[in-house]
Parts: C-alpha cells; structure tokens; sequence
C-alpha cells in the first residue's frame, strides 16, 4: 500500500478552511450561534437509523473563540491567513496561534461544520 | 515580539519572532529548539559537566563532525571569541556553533545556528548571546513560554506542561513546597465566559485544592484575586492522615498582553515560603 503523503506546514498553511454547505443557520446572535447539520451514519449500518427514526439532524452552539473562528471561515481565507489573525488579535506567537486554530478548527471538523480543503490548484 | 527566556540559572533576549518549539527539560542534558513562525533558527543545548572541556577543541570537532555527516569535506573551523562564547564555523551558508562554560554552575552552554551568514553586529545571533546572563546570586529568575518567577535556589522545575494557549510549570524545593506559575493565552474570550475568581475556583476544583477564602485585589495595576486554599499533604503520613497542606494562589489579568497569569503555592505548614504579594 503507498504511504499517503506527509503535508510540511508550509503547505498546510495554504489550506482553505470549507463549510460544511448543508449547515443551517437557526439563531445568531453578537455571542452565540445555533447551527443545524445533518447527521450521518456509517454506511455498514444500513437502513438501521431510518427503521428506528433515529434523528436525521443535530443542533450545534458555538461561542467564544469558537464562533469567532467559524465566522472566519468563509471558503477563501486560507489556514495561513487566519493563523495570522489569530496571533495579532490575541497577541499570541505564530506557532502558538497555529495550534491552536488546527485545534479549533478540528474541533468544527469532528462537529460537520467544517473540512479543510486544498484550493491551491484553482489559483 | 520579543521574548525572555531564563532556565537552570541562565537567560537570554530572544531575537523578534523566535519561539520554542520543542524541548527536553533535564537539568543535567536538555535542549531548546527555536522557530520564526515556520524557520528553523537555533537549538540550544546545555550539559552539566564535571570540569571545565577544551571548548575549542569540542568546538572545532562539532563542526567538523557536521559538515562530514553532511557529506562536506573535512574543512578547518575557524574559531573567533566573542565576549564569553566561543563561535566556531566553516564556509558560509553551512551551520555554526557557539559556545560558552559557566563555571558556578559546571554548565556547557552550546548554540547551533543552521548558517553562518557572516559577523556583523547586528545579526540575531550576535546580539542573543551578548544578552546572556548567568547569575551566581541566591535567587534564579525562571521564565519560560510567557510565565516567569523569581525563586531561591533551592527551587528547581519539577513538571512542565505547555499546550498551545495553556502553560502550566511546576516547581519544588526539598521541604516539599511547590509554586506553580500558569499563563492562559485568549485571556478576553475566557473571561468574557466567566469571571477570574471562577476559573480560580474550577482550578482548585480539578487540583482537589479546598478554597478557604477569596479576594478581589489588584496586582502590579492589573485586576487580580487572591486565594487562600489547601490541598491534603502530598508526603506519605500527611496523605494517610489526611493532614491538609496551607497554599495562596494569586490570578490576574494582564490586560496588555491578553493573558491570565497565575502563581500558587502549597507546602507542609512549617516549611519556609517564598514572598509573592508583589507583582512581579
């Protein structure tokens, strides 16, 4: 099996943070937001979910850094560029504030609001 | 922004931009790695000797031996002094070295700078090590990843804990008193989720500390609050006994810097405490 390939930082930093286009919006406010995304099931469980009318939908509730984060993601701004705002907004050190946006933005990813998407080649 | 950092009685200024990003903190052989956001820029190491080495000789031999597992041929290091180091490098572009022995302390302090781009003044790496300082005083300032504290002597780092937002450093002294400094980065956004006197308190909580009183004050200008607390005692009969341990935790806002800073300390009630009401 070929090994997948190791992206340096470099190149992750070129990345473009994606939403998630089937997220809904429910409430916003200054402090909060109330996100809808649908719920997915592995595959290998077949009609299962349908037949027990498990809930096809979940409501997600970001705050704090967290809405702050997800309002920068808008399909254009890079990972690189939003380290930047990161680091001068909250006066942190660049590879302080790249861990930390990887980390909120890991978090939005295992949530299905986000995915981190390679656009380079779309120039 | 420039940055501190002081450890095992050394410090030095960083240049603008340079972060640590990796390192092994043993106090007989550890290391420090240094980033300008994605730039390879230094390592520092340290190793407690017995005597003093032939700092020259280990100089010239780094070198060499770098420049062979590079497959370079063998070329002769020039070594220049400069204050109390001695640099040693080859041929422009290849990696340097710079070393220096801190004899109160039986210390080797040796950097590794990926390039030698020549001598002047003004090069980072010139003005880092004039910044060196290596006090033999009964007290030794610790500053690292944004925390620092002034302690006696007999205080040395136990545990090191630094996540991206959220340092956490532990130090211990025989008598078994520990100060623990903590920095907590995005400062606005967790105090807009809840006040300074509450994150103290779910502190204590997951440290199994007992608040026994808390107070509202100011710390070197910046808002703060001041706890008394106790943990049960971490030596053996303390623990079976259930005998509790007297600490006082101070936290404050430095609004500057957006960061929440702490200091605590905790030890057997007799045990000689260090003096923290001042800001520092």
């Amino acid at each position: 099996m070929p090994a997948s390939p190791i992206m340096s930082p470099l190149d992750q930093l070129k990345l473009v943070p994606l939403r998630n286009a089937k997220v809904r919006l429910i409430e916003e406010t200054a402090v909060r937001a109330i996100l809808e995304v649908d719920v997915t099931y592995p595959r290998w469980f077949g009609p299962v979910p349908r037949l027990l009318k498990a809930k096809t939908a979940k409501k997600v509730s970001l705050d704090g850094m967290a809405l702050l984060m997800w309002q920068r993601v808008d399909d254009r701004t890079s990972l690189g560029q939003i380290v930047d705002w990161l680091a001068s907004s909250e006066q942190l050190d660049f590879n302080e504030a790249r861990l930390l946006t990887l980390q909120f933005l890991r978090n939005l990813s295992m949530r299905g609001l986000v995915v981190l998407g390679d656009r380079t080649g779309l120039g | 922004m420039t940055s501190n950092l002081a450890w095992h009685g050394f410090s030095f200024t960083l240049p603008h931009g340079w972060e640590i990003t990796a390192y092994r903190l043993d106090p007989r052989r550890g290391e420090f790695r240094f980033h300008q956001r994605l730039i390879d820029r230094a390592q520092l190491t340290w190793v407690r000797m017995a005597g003093r080495p032939d700092i020259e000789g280990l100089a010239r031999d780094i070198t060499d031996r770098q420049l062979r597992s590079a497959g370079r041929d063998k070329v002769g290091a020039e070594v220049v002094k400069h204050g109390p180091w001695l640099v040693a490098h080859a041929a422009r572009g290849e990696p340097f070295q710079a070393l220096t022995w801190i004899a109160h302390d039986q210390r080797l302090l040796h950097w590794t700078f990926p390039a030698w781009e020549g001598d002047d003044a003004d090069l980072p790496w010139r003005t880092l090590l004039a910044s060196l300082v290596a006090d033999p005083g009964d007290t030794l300032r610790w500053e690292l990843f944004g925390t620092a504290v002034l302690l006696p002597r007999r205080f040395a780092a136990v545990e090191v804990d630094a996540r991206p937002g959220v340092v956490r450093i532990e130090y211990a002294d025989s008598a078994g008193v520990s100060v623990t400094v903590r920095r907590f980065g995005l400062a606005r956004s967790l105090l807009a989720e809840r006040q300074l006197s509450s994150w103290l308190r779910r502190s204590m909580f997951a440290d199994k500390g007992r608040i026994d009183q808390v107070q509202e004050t100011v710390r070197g200008g910046c808002p703060a609050v001041r706890a008394a607390f106790s943990i049960i005692g971490e030596r053996t009969f303390d623990r079976v006994a259930w005998r509790r341990w007297p600490g006082e935790a101070w936290w404050w806002h430095d609004e500057a810097r957006n960061r929440i800073l702490a200091i605590e300390q905790v030890g057997p009630p007799k045990a000689p405490r260090v003096e923290f009401s001042h800001a520092g």
